[in-house]
């Protein structure tokens, strides 16, 4: 038994056609008791499809669910020891806040004091003890929010599922709730599947994202190895921000884009893999890129003019031109001084063919290295979306 | 305050287009509301005008051509009225049809309007059609065939050949309306109930319907009034077994006097006010217009 509980949730080959549309096409998932997995994918990848067919709304045309050893597969949503909270939280109009969250366990056929003290209790944990005798009509967008996701928690479910549940609030609440939220899963360590569309609420509370696109899972990893080392050229496009520009390698550096715009980058061994003169995708964060004032070098070829910039206060983003039809961007710290002509380098890259991740750069210690092996160590480890590179 | 002083910011300006413009929009409101009035208390009269005028009439005890209002007021035509031999008979039997009908008709159509709402009937679009092409022709006709039909069965003149023809007039709005209702129920509250361990039983009589409930209730109150007003059908296939209200008022008004159908007509509208005003009293504005959006 208690080995049993160790185990989470696991998913295999999960497929689901709907109409016409196949919309699933073969899902496979684990997660550890207690992890908080995060889908995240563009609109229509099958997010929403996947996550009713764990919480039995749909039943996949082949593949198979277990939570906990148990093949939960075919069993009817009121028989999964799952609970969900609805994108549009799916309160019942008609009962008070107390009835919605007891309505659960009086279907356990509890005694009352009970039934009492752990609704007492749950809404105590998402503060919302004032409101135990409104009905959801008369409740704010957050509000109902907690009143979803304390019918889902007590019942104590053994996974819980969250479609969008924060995508109703304003951007202040969503950044507050997410973090109660993440705080309340970890207390309780329950095995979470939580799909959202933002990438960064996907980053900050998941201890693993599922990247879907067309209904399969394009990378599943944890947020900074997800962010440092996208697997496939979809990934690092979506998540976060990426120059992502054809190029070829030369000695000490890229040749970028229609211009052939010569951008250094210290990484001795990137000329040895990838200089087979053929073209690559070259990927680099824009953090990880250099801007200084070209000064008195004016000969260098990567000379470049910067186009726009943006202030977000303690950093800027600024496109610099490079060459007529290249440019790059970059994440700047707020003194950097952009009135004349700028040199551009890139600290660190990623180079993709046929869309898969096929080397990446290590710039602290100067070497990088070919992707493929899984023993390879992770990222430099930015530990957040936030560009703090551009401070260093 | 704030208005007029935009009025006048914006005077010159507008003088210099032309004031007939200005004016012409405002005139057109004023005549618009107007006319809008006019038709209100028109319809309001139109409707109310007779059931004042059927009051007037149940009290008279003189009353001579040139008068606005009686000269004497009387009850006597309600004493006439209630002594009138078949009278309790016909309110009995008339209060026994219209509940009977009400339910056969819910316990047939309810079913069907859940079907309708949830799943994928095939046909269903023509099956809605030909209920409502029940309703969309002279009744007359339909009532002279079932005639035939009943004659065969040996239901004329039976309790349940009056249920029957008196079912198909309710049967319509029976399962139109409440389709609407249970429609107008997310599907993601019954999912919700499901989830937190509800069975499907469970999730309709705890969550589907309550919520289709007001839409239910309003169906159920025209099937009662429907079944009440009937007179047609009723007269066809029960006659002269059952002779309830409505099919009374006819030998009313053939042996009577118009005072005393009048008398008649107020009990008959009794119900239907009473029922009425229990809609308005337990089904919120927004429910009831939701009924009738199929
Ligand atoms: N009943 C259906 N019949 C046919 N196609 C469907 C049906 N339901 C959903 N789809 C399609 O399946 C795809 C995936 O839908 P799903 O709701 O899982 O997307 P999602 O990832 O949750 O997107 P979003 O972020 O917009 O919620 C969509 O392209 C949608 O058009
Ligand atoms: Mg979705």
């Amino acid at each position: 038994m208690s080995a049993q509980n160790t185990q989470g949730l696991e998913i295999s080959n999960l497929m689901k056609r709907l109409g016409d549309n196949a919309v699933v096409k073969g899902i496979s998932l684990t997660a550890r008791r207690g992890e908080l997995v995060c889908l995240l994918g563009p609109s229509g990848c099958g997010k929403t499809t996947t996550l009713r067919m764990i919480g039995g709304f749909l039943s996949p045309d082949s593949g198979s669910i277990s939570l906990g050893g148990l093949d939960i597969t075919e069993l009817p949503p009121e028989r999964r020891p799952t609970a969900m909270v609805f994108q549009n939280y799916a309160l019942w109009p008609h009962m008070t806040v107390y009835k919605n969250v007891a309505f659960g366990l009086r279907l356990r056929r509890l005694p009352k004091t009970e039934i009492n003290d752990r609704v007492d209790a749950v809404l105590k944990m998402v503060n919302l003890v004032h409101a135990k005798d409104r009905h959801p009509g008369a409740l704010s967008g957050g509000e109902q929010q907690r009143v979803a996701l304390a019918r889902a928690l007590v019942l104590e479910p053994q996974l819980l599922l969250l479609d969008e549940p924060l995508s109703n609030l304003d951007a202040k609440l969503r950044v507050e709730v997410r973090e109660e939220i993440r705080e309340i899963q970890q207390r309780l360590a329950i095995t979470t599947v939580f799909v959202t569309h933002d990438q960064d609420e996907a980053l900050s509370i998941s201890d693993r994202i599922a990247v879907m696109s067309g209904g399969r899972i394009e990378q599943y990893s944890d947020p900074d190895s997800l962010y440092r080392r996208p697997e496939s050229r979809f990934v690092a496009g979506f998540v976060g921000s990426m120059n992502i520009l054809s190029g070829r390698i030369v000695a000490g550096g890229i040749t970028l884009g229609p211009d052939g715009v010569f951008i250094p980058c210290d990484d001795a061994v990137l000329a040895n893999y990838g200089g087979d003169g053929g073209e690559w995708e070259v990927a680099f964060r824009l953090e990880d890129v250099d801007v200084q004032s070209a000064g008195g070098l004016t000969s260098l070829p990567h000379r470049g003019s910067v186009a726009r910039q943006v202030s977000h206060g303690h950093f800027k983003e600024v496109l610099v031109e490079v060459g007529e039809h290249t440019s790059i961007r970059a994440y700047l710290g707020p003194d950097v001084d952009l009135s004349g002509p700028v040199v551009v380098s890139v600290r660190r890259l990623l180079l993709y063919r046929d869309g898969a991740l096929c080397y990446e750069s290590h710039p602290a210690s100067g070497r990088g290295q070919p992707t493929g092996g899984e023993s390879l160590p992770g990222g430099a480890g930015l530990t957040s979306s936030s560009p703090s590179g551009s401070l260093r | 305050m704030r208005v007029e002083t935009v009025a006048t910011t914006e005077g010159p300006v507008l003088t210099a287009e032309g004031p007939a413009t200005r004016r012409r929009p405002r005139g057109s409101f004023g005549g618009t509301r107007l006319v809008s009035i006019v038709a209100v208390v028109l319809l309001f009269l139109f409707i109310f005008g007779p059931l004042l005028w059927l009051l007037v009439w149940a009290f008279v005890g003189v009353w001579h051509y040139p008068a606005l209002l009686p000269q004497k007021w009387s009850l006597s035509w309600w004493r006439q009225v209630f002594n009138y031999p078949s009278l309790a008979r016909s309110v009995e039997l008339s209060f026994l049809f219209a509940p009977t009908v009400t339910a056969l008709s819910a316990v047939i159509c309810l079913p069907a309007a859940y079907a309708f709402a949830r799943f994928r009937i095939p046909g269903r679009r023509a099956l809605m059609i030909i209920l409502f092409s029940v309703n969309a022709f002279p009744k007359i006709g339909l009532y002279i065939t079932i005639a035939t039909l009943f004659y065969a069965l040996n239901l004329m003149g039976t309790f349940l050949g009056v249920v029957l023809i008196q079912l198909l007039g309710t049967i319509v709005f029976m399962t139109w309306i409440p389709t609407a209702a249970f429609a107008a129920v997310p599907r993601s509250l019954e999912e919700a109930a499901r989830d937190v361990g509800a069975s499907r039983l469970r999730t309709f009589f705890t969550v589907t319907l309550p919520l289709a409930a007001p839409g239910i209730f309003v169906a159920m109150v025209l099937a009662f009034l429907a079944s009440l007003d009937e007179a047609q059908g009723t007269f066809l296939v029960g006659i002269p077994n059952y002779v309830t209200m409505p099919v009374q008022m006819y030998s009313l008004v053939s042996d009577y006097p118009p005072e005393a159908a009048a008398v008649f007509a107020v009990l008959l509208s009794v119900p239907s006010v009473v029922l009425m005003l229990l809609v308005r009293k337990h089904v919120m504005g927004g429910s009831l217009a939701r009924g009738f959006q199929v």
